[in-house]
């Protein structure tokens, strides 16, 4: 739209709104002429579309707006002293109920921790007593740790399986607990195997009867009236000694991959290394001999070397 | 009514607004006191803390455009008072997140929220389609006799059909410009728009309608 056609427009508008026809806009702008008789019937027509509001109904929407103001502002002033009552621990009071829920949730996940140490394999909780010793192993950061862990899970299980025997659990938690058991005694021998020293002994004494123990109790398991228990246990008995095979033939000091130390190597000609030597001035042999590359490095200690008055002192690099 | 002592202009009588609002500048009260747009700056600072004065004031302002604003969206008068309410209210509901400081901005935020009321009544209306209970109270029923009150209420409703078939930006272009009667700088100041783009949006719109029209009337032969 060109700026004249558009200011003839806006013109033509208002002059409509003030009584003026379609045929006297069109005349006042000849111009436009045709534009505009072909728009201007168009905005005569939107512009009908415009209604005013009825006086009764106003005065009465008024009435009711002032009063939900009225209300407004009350609430809004009795939130606010409501507020200001509290002081400066309303802060406090926010955060009341988000930590007190945060607490229920921790207090109730904790108490849900705490009954599953009990569970056993047909308790709904043993996923979860599973769960919390997998991620106590996880947080071991040492072998010896893993493997004290591993210790304490197969002397658990076993505890388990004594606790199931006696009040009659039926094979499938028999089962599972051998398995379990097992398990951890595998787990705990292969940790054990990249221990070392003093407390590679320590755990090993502790391992030990705990082993026997399994044993003792895989063999009353085999024993028992259910045909498939024992047949499963006596695979279990199978992997068990197997485990004690590895334990027994371990290697009193694992072999351990150690950061390899640079050899020490001498490149230097001897006569660079006479420069380098704490010489005696008489010209007298060197105070230590320079060994060949190939030659084993023997670290000696300083020996001593001759000085002008007969008298040996040792000699050190510079 | 006792006005706070912030309010140095009172607002009775400007419920008419007179034609100066076109200028955008000065607002002029029909009791001739000039209101600035400092005033107006004033009264929209009053109804963020919910001063019944200053909200009062802002109501006689902005009640009949916002309400010319509605009835040009929907055929039925008793529709569009209870629409007028419902914005109202729901103004002063989220008044504490207000952020304009012209009446301009204040229209914006009014005109914003009704279209979100009428989006909201549209769906309602979809999913429960209601039949007005009297045709007697459409917008357009004043008229003298019965013939001519249904013929403007058939062509009122083709034309609103027609409107609604525009982008949201011409609708509100020709609203404005036509059904509020605002020139081009108050139109940009509520749209957020140059006086340019207000005028090359008008020129669309009006091609558009007509084009839309043209083809209704082709259509229904």
């Amino acid at each position: 739209m060109t700026d004249s056609l558009a200011d003839a427009l806006e013109a033509c508008r208002r002059r409509l709104l003030l009584g003026d026809s379609v045929e006297q806009c069109c005349a006042a702008y000849p111009g436009h002429a045709e534009e505009l008789s072909l728009l201007l019937p168009l905005i005569e027509q939107v512009q009908r579309l415009r209604q005013e509001p009825d006086a009764t109904f106003a005065a009465a929407a008024r009435r009711r707006f002032q009063d939900r103001v009225t209300a407004a502002r009350s609430s809004e002033t009795a939130r606010r002293s409501g507020a200001a009552s509290i002081g400066p621990m309303r802060w406090l009071r926010r955060l009341a109920i988000p930590a007190a829920l945060t607490a229920a949730l921790l207090g109730s996940g904790a108490g849900l921790v705490q009954a599953s140490a009990q569970a056993l394999p047909d308790s709904p909780l043993y996923g979860l007593q599973q769960v919390r010793e997998h991620v106590v192993q996880q947080l071991a950061r040492t072998p010896a740790q893993r493997a004290e862990n591993q210790i304490h899970l197969a002397t658990f299980r076993l505890d388990q399986l004594r606790r199931a025997e006696a009040v009659h659990k039926g094979p499938r938690v028999l089962g599972a607990l051998s398995n379990a058991m097992v398990a951890a005694t595998a787990r705990a021998v292969q940790a054990l195997g990249q221990t070392t020293g003093p407390r590679h002994e320590e755990l090993l004494a502790q391992l030990r009867p705990v082993m026997v123990q399994e044993e003792v109790a895989l063999q009353r398991q085999r024993l028992s009236a259910n045909a498939a228990l024992a047949a499963s246990t006596v695979a279990l008995q199978q992997q068990l000694r197997a485990v004690q095979y590895e334990l027994n033939t371990q290697p009193a000091t694992p072999i351990r991959r150690t950061p390899r130390r640079p050899t020490p190597h001498v490149t230097m000609a001897p006569t660079t290394l006479r420069h380098r030597e704490n010489l005696p001035p008489n010209g007298a042999a060197p105070a230590r001999r320079v060994q060949s590359r190939t030659a084993p490095l023997q670290r000696a200690t300083p020996t001593p070397a001759p000085t002008a008055h007969g008298s040996a002192q040792p000699v050190h690099r510079a | 009514m006792p006005l706070d002592p912030y309010i140095r202009v009172p607002c009775d009588d400007v419920y008419h607004v007179s034609a100066e609002v076109e200028t955008g500048a000065l607002l002029l009260a029909a009791s001739g006191t000039p209101v600035t747009q400092n005033d107006v700056a004033q009264w929209i600072d009053g109804a963020r803390r919910f001063d019944a004065a200053a909200w009062d004031c802002l109501y006689q302002r902005a009640f009949p455009q916002l309400f010319r604003y509605v009835a040009a969206k929907v055929s039925n008068r008793q529709e569009a008072e209870d629409l007028v309410e419902e914005v109202f209210v729901g103004a002063l509901q989220s008044a504490a997140s207000l952020r304009a400081s012209d009446e301009a901005g204040f229209l914006a935020w009014l005109y914003q929220i009704a279209r979100h009321k009428l989006a909201d009544r549209l769906r309602r209306q979809y999913r429960r389609p209601i039949e007005p209970l009297d045709p007697a109270m459409d917008i357009a029923a004043a008229d003298p006799t019965p013939e001519e009150a249904a013929l403007e209420r058939d062509t009122n409703l083709a034309l609103r059909a027609a409107v609604s078939e525009l982008t949201p930006e011409q609708q509100e272009v020709i609203i404005m410009k036509f059904v509020l009667e605002y020139d081009n700088v108050r139109t940009g100041a509520v749209l957020g728009k140059t006086p340019n783009a207000v005028n090359q949006l008008q020129h669309r719109a009006l091609a558009q309608l007509r084009r839309i029209i043209g083809a209704a009337k082709v259509k229904s032969g």
